[in-house]
């Protein structure tokens, strides 16, 4: 695959892979945007011996939740936090309630472990199959199975409570 | 709460991102960035190679100039054949012994013989 299909084919997928890494980066959006650089030189990189354009959504996500999950142990490991209040630059120019909700959801989601986070975000949010999921992260479609039930009942919970704090 | 509406929870709160031109725009340095990365590496790859080149080399040369070439046998000239004179190492064409004459009068008698064979015919 040469640059030209490259480009052509990441501006496709380029909306969708930020706005999945924002959402996965609990709305800080330099992190995302970071974690996006990454994974899309990577993929640049490798993208010679790539042919399958059929499947370069799929590819593309893969090395993109290995780059995410890279990127939190770094985190982990210099015991930084993503903070939620970043979720305040995702809505800047929308009405304060929109900013409001965003920081509910992404509270919601902060809550969830990186596997199920990912899981519920390529679901939910970017209406990827549980097939497409297996083989982005890698792991059996029970596996994702798995992680959609537990993230969804963290969610029901959390948006749940959020509902009735507002009321 | 169902699978539906959490969906349409989370395609409510889709973040528009409108500075994907920005974005495309870096990655593009960075492409380029790559791509002269790569090609700056080529270069020291074929460096890498010299000294290899430089050796198999020097083993070509070195073992051309030891093995030497087997001598040719020089012919001897003929003045210095044995054919001479009152020699008693001399060649003979015919026979042991015949002098130098003989030989020269043998040649003769036989172009006569030739002549007179011929004149015949």
């Amino acid at each position: 695959m040469n640059r030209e299909i490259f480009t052509q084919l990441v501006r496709k997928e380029l909306s969708g892979l930020r706005r999945f890494l924002l959402a996965a980066c609990s709305g800080n959006g330099d992190e995302a945007d970071d974690v996006a650089q990454e994974a899309l030189m990577k993929a640049y990189v490798a993208s010679p011996t790539f042919e399958d354009e059929a499947g370069f959504s799929a590819w593309l996500y893969k090395i993109a939740c290995n780059c995410l999950i890279d990127h939190q142990r770094k985190l982990t490991i210099l015991g930084v936090t993503l903070d939620i209040d970043k979720a305040n630059d995702v809505a800047a120019s929308s009405h304060t309630d929109d900013v409001f909700a965003y920081q509910g959801l992404y509270h919601a989601i902060d809550g969830l472990g990186m596997s199920e986070r990912t899981a519920v975000l390529l679901f939910y949010m970017e209406d990827r199959s549980v097939k497409e999921i297996a083989t982005m992260m890698n792991v059996a479609e029970g596996t994702v199975k798995a992680y959609l039930s537990r993230g969804r009942e963290h969610l029901r919970n959390k948006l749940i409570n959020n509902q009735s704090r507002q009321i | 709460m169902k699978d539906q509406e959490l969906k349409d929870i989370f395609h409510a709160y889709r973040p528009n991102l409108s500075d994907e031109d920005a974005f495309m725009k870096k990655l593009s340095e960075q492409m380029n960035a790559v791509d002269k990365k790569q090609q700056a590496n080529i270069v020291p790859l074929h460096r890498n190679y010299l000294p290899w080149v430089v050796g198999i080399a020097a083993a070509i040369v070195t073992v051309v100039l030891l093995v030497k070439e087997p001598e040719t046998p020089t012919a001897k000239p003929y003045v210095n054949s044995s054919l001479v004179k009152n020699d008693d190492n001399r060649y003979s064409m015919y026979f042991d012994h015949s002098t130098y004459d003989d030989i020269v009068n043998e040649i003769e008698t036989s172009g006569r013989q030739l002549e007179q064979a011929i004149a015949q015919l």
